[in-house]
């Protein structure tokens, strides 16, 4: 699609525009040199989408062990103690992972569908 | 360009791979913006010049290689962090919300921490047609309107360093002659300038040097002039 209107009608006359301070790119060069830089690992959607993943994986083994730890004695106390530390703990790391894999799941989800709604924006006819 | 051209770029990237999913499109792509310059970037499409962007901007992980800004290694910044220090991008396709007003899209800036007074001043001296259109929904004006909107929320947070992603994407030629005519301007203030452009003629008037791009790799770096020969070929397939 091509614009058609007049350019000298849409730019008009661009007046002076003021002059940049001399030492902004030596501000911009101490701000670079200031600013915190997490590396590669630093994604938080990609550490968090793996923290997710771990702990999906690390309750299911702990209620294995505690199943095993369980099974492996008839002492009824010990059996309870087992179940109340080992048990809630991986139900707890279970539920936290399912937390962390859908939240970090979703917001990629989400960036992918905001990217799919510009890109149909973009493919719409413009304005008069 | 400035003098500190001779000295480090302000923007380099050094042997960048990306990839999508397990599709790599980058296969190590270096260039180096000079400060106070105007790079173009020129290829076919699907040659990877926007995704070169995305990961100088921090908006994409590179998969490897080094991306440095004003002499420093910043491969894995926030691309808010970059854009707050003064790297600035404008997508294609502007990025600008068609539901909002001129003055409520300039109005956007002023969450970077820039006065609307400010956004306003540099966003009207530069393009006096947006004065008139303040009120008006940014989605109904023209698409030069349009860039020179986006072009005005990239200049109020006053970069260092400007990357400009087809600037012409439909646009009439002669509109896009002019809004070169303003990123010329802008390049003599100090800022540099990284620009992807199908128009190679156009953005070639106004570059210092420029790059050929294909299949993921730069192919060629150069004077517009050692390089307008080589133009053809390359988008032909030759």
């Amino acid at each position: 699609m091509t614009d058609v209107t007049d350019p000298d009608e849409v730019l008009g006359e661009a007046e002076a525009v003021e002059q940049p301070s001399a030492g902004r790119v030596d501000r911009f060069r101490s701000e670079i040199g200031d600013m915190p830089v997490r590396g590669r690992a630093g994604d938080p959607d990609r550490l968090g989408y793996r923290a997710g993943v771990a702990l999906l994986v690390a309750g299911p083994l702990l209620v294995f062990v505690t199943w095993l730890k369980v099974s492996d004695t008839n002492v009824l106390h010990e059996q309870v103690s087992y179940l109340v530390s080992g048990g809630l703990l991986a139900l707890t790391l279970s539920a936290a992972g399912v937390a962390l894999f859908l939240r970090h799941s979703f917001s990629r989800t989400m960036r992918l569908w905001m990217v799919r709604l510009m890109h149909e924006q973009r493919e719409r006819p413009e304005g008069p | 360009m400035t003098d500190g051209a001779a000295s480090e770029p302000l923007l380099e990237l050094r042997g960048i791979r990306a990839a999508y999913g397990r599709i790599e499109v980058l296969h190590g792509v270096d260039l180096a913006v000079p400060e106070g310059a105007v790079f173009a970037l020129l290829g076919p499409n699907g040659g990877g010049k926007t995704t070169t962007l995305k990961v100088a901007a921090g908006l994409m992980p590179p998969t490897g290689g080094q991306v440095h800004v004003a002499g420093r290694e910043v491969t894995g910044a926030r691309p808010e962090d970059l854009a707050h220090r003064g790297l600035v991008m404008i997508p294609e396709g502007r990025g600008i919300f068609p539901n909002l007003t001129v003055r409520e899209n300039l109005r956007m800036n002023t969450l970077a921490g820039v006065s609307m007074q400010h956004v306003e001043e540099v966003a009207y001296n530069q393009f006096p047609r947006l004065k008139e259109r303040r009120t008006q929904l940014a989605g109904t004006m023209s698409g030069g309107e349009q860039q020179m909107l986006a072009m005005a929320r990239g200049l109020a947070t006053d970069p260092a360093v400007l990357i400009l992603d087809e600037l012409s994407m439909g646009l009439a030629p002669i509109i896009v002659e002019q809004l070169y005519e303003i990123v010329a301007g802008i390049a003599e203030q100090g800022v540099s300038i990284l620009v992807v452009e199908q128009f190679a003629r156009t953005v070639l008037g106004v570059a210092d040097l420029a790059a050929i791009m294909l299949h993921g790799r730069v192919q060629r770096v150069g004077t517009p002039d050692e390089l307008e020969d080589e133009l053809s070929s390359a988008y032909m397939g030759g």
